[in-house]
C-alpha cells in the first residue's frame, strides 16, 4: 500500500499507472451519468411543490459538492508539495484548479437556474450563494497566483499557500445553512432510513453523483497527464514514449 | 420499475413549464464535460507537436555535428596518412 503510493508520487509511474486507469474509469462515469441523467429526467417523480424544476438537483448537488471536495484535493495537495517537496502533488494541485473551478460555477449557474423559478430570484446575497461565490474566486486566485511568476517554483509555492490558507473557506461553506439564516435549504436526507425520499428519486441522485465524481478525476489525470510530459519532456522515457507514438502513427 | 413521467416527447421537452431552467442546467453541465476531454486532448496535442519540432531540430543538429565529426576524423586519417 504504502509503496504504490509512494510510486504514484513519481511522474513517471503516474503516468504509467493510469494510462490503463483512464478509458475504463471514463467507460463507467459516462455509463452512470447516462442512466441517471435519463432516469434522473424522465423517470423520477416529480417534486410535490417544486414539479419538474427539482430535477436540477441531479446537476446541481453533485457539482457544488464536487467543485467544494475539489478544493480540498486542491489544498491537500498544495500542503503535501509545501510540507514534502513532493512533485506529483504540484502537478495535482496545478490542474485540479480549473477543473474545480468549473465544478463551482456549475454548481452557481445551476443553482441560479434553479433560483429563479423557485425562489423569484437568480442570485442572492445568502451566507451559501455568497461563500460558493468566494470559493470560485478563491479558484481563479490560486490559478492567477500561480500563472502571476516567471518562476515555476515561486509560482507553485506562492499558489500552495493561498490554497491552504483558502481551504477555511469549505466549512464555511459546508455549515453556512445552519449557522445562518439563509434561502438556501439546510442539507436534506438523500435516501435510507430516515429520508422521505423513495429510491426512485434518490438512485438517480446516486448515479449522477459518482458521475461527476470519476469525470473529475478523469479530468484531473488527463490534465496531470499532460503536465508530467510537459514537465518530464527531456528525459527519455518521453522521449522514447513519443518516438513510440510517432511510429505507431 | 420506475414509469416515465411525461405524456408525450413535447411534454418532457416542456419540463412543466421550465424548459429553459431545467435544460439550460443540463447544457451547462454537458459544456463542462465535453470540455474536460477537449482541453486535455487539445494540450497534448499542442506538446506533442512542440516535442517533434524541438526533436527536429535535435536531429538536425545531430546530423550537422556527425558530419563535422567524420569530416575531421577524415582529415586527421589524411594528416596521419600523409605523415606515415
Amino acid at each position: 500500500m504504502w509503496q504504490w503510493l509512494y510510486k504514484l508520487g513519481s511522474p513517471r509511474h503516474f503516468y504509467e499507472m493510469t494510462t490503463g486507469l483512464v478509458p475504463w474509469l471514463t467507460g463507467v462515469s459516462l455509463l452512470l451519468l447516462a442512466a441517471g441523467v435519463v432516469w434522473g429526467l424522465g423517470f423520477a417523480p416529480p417534486d410535490y411543490q417544486m414539479g419538474d424544476n427539482f430535477r436540477i438537483i441531479y446537476i446541481h448537488v453533485p457539482t457544488s459538492m464536487c467543485g467544494m471536495g475539489a478544493y480540498v484535493l486542491l489544498a491537500t495537495m498544495a500542503a503535501m508539495h509545501m510540507i514534502w517537496n513532493i512533485k506529483m502533488a504540484d502537478i495535482v494541485a496545478k490542474v485540479s484548479a480549473p477543473v474545480g473551478a468549473a465544478y463551482i460555477a456549475l454548481g452557481l449557474i445551476t443553482g441560479a437556474l434553479w433560483g429563479k423559478p423557485t425562489w423569484g430570484t437568480y442570485w442572492t446575497w445568502d451566507a451559501r450563494l455568497t461563500s460558493s461565490l468566494i470559493l470560485l474566486f478563491l479558484f481563479l486566485g490560486v490559478m492567477a497566483l500561480r500563472a502571476a511568476y516567471d518562476s515555476e517554483s515561486a509560482g507553485s509555492k506562492a499558489a500552495s499557500v493561498l490554497a491552504i490558507v483558502g481551504v477555511v473557506n469549505v466549512p464555511i461553506i459546508y455549515f453556512s445553512v445552519q449557522w445562518w439564516n439563509t434561502l438556501h435549504q439546510g442539507t436534506s436526507k438523500l435516501g435510507g432510513a430516515g429520508s422521505a425520499n423513495p429510491p426512485e428519486i434518490w438512485i438517480p441522485a446516486f448515479f449522477t453523483g459518482f458521475a461527476v465524481i470519476g469525470l473529475f478525476f478523469v479530468a484531473v489525470i488527463l490534465r496531470s497527464r499532460n503536465e508530467i510530459l510537459y514537465r518530464e519532456r527531456r528525459t527519455q522515457w518521453v522521449q522514447d514514449l513519443l518516438q513510440k507514438e510517432l511510429t505507431h502513427a | 420499475m420506475p414509469e416515465f413521467r411525461f405524456d408525450s416527447f413535447s411534454d418532457f421537452l416542456a419540463m412543466g413549464g421550465n424548459a429553459s431552467f431545467v435544460w439550460g442546467s443540463y447544457l451547462a453541465f454537458a459544456l463542462v464535460v465535453v470540455w474536460n476531454f477537449w482541453q486535455p486532448s487539445l494540450e497534448r496535442a499542442r506538446i506533442v507537436r512542440l516535442m517533434r519540432a524541438r526533436q527536429g531540430k535535435q536531429l538536425q543538429q545531430g546530423a550537422t555535428a556527425a558530419n563535422l565529426r567524420s569530416h575531421q576524423s577524415a582529415q586527421q586519417q589524411q594528416g596521419e596518412a600523409n605523415r606515415g
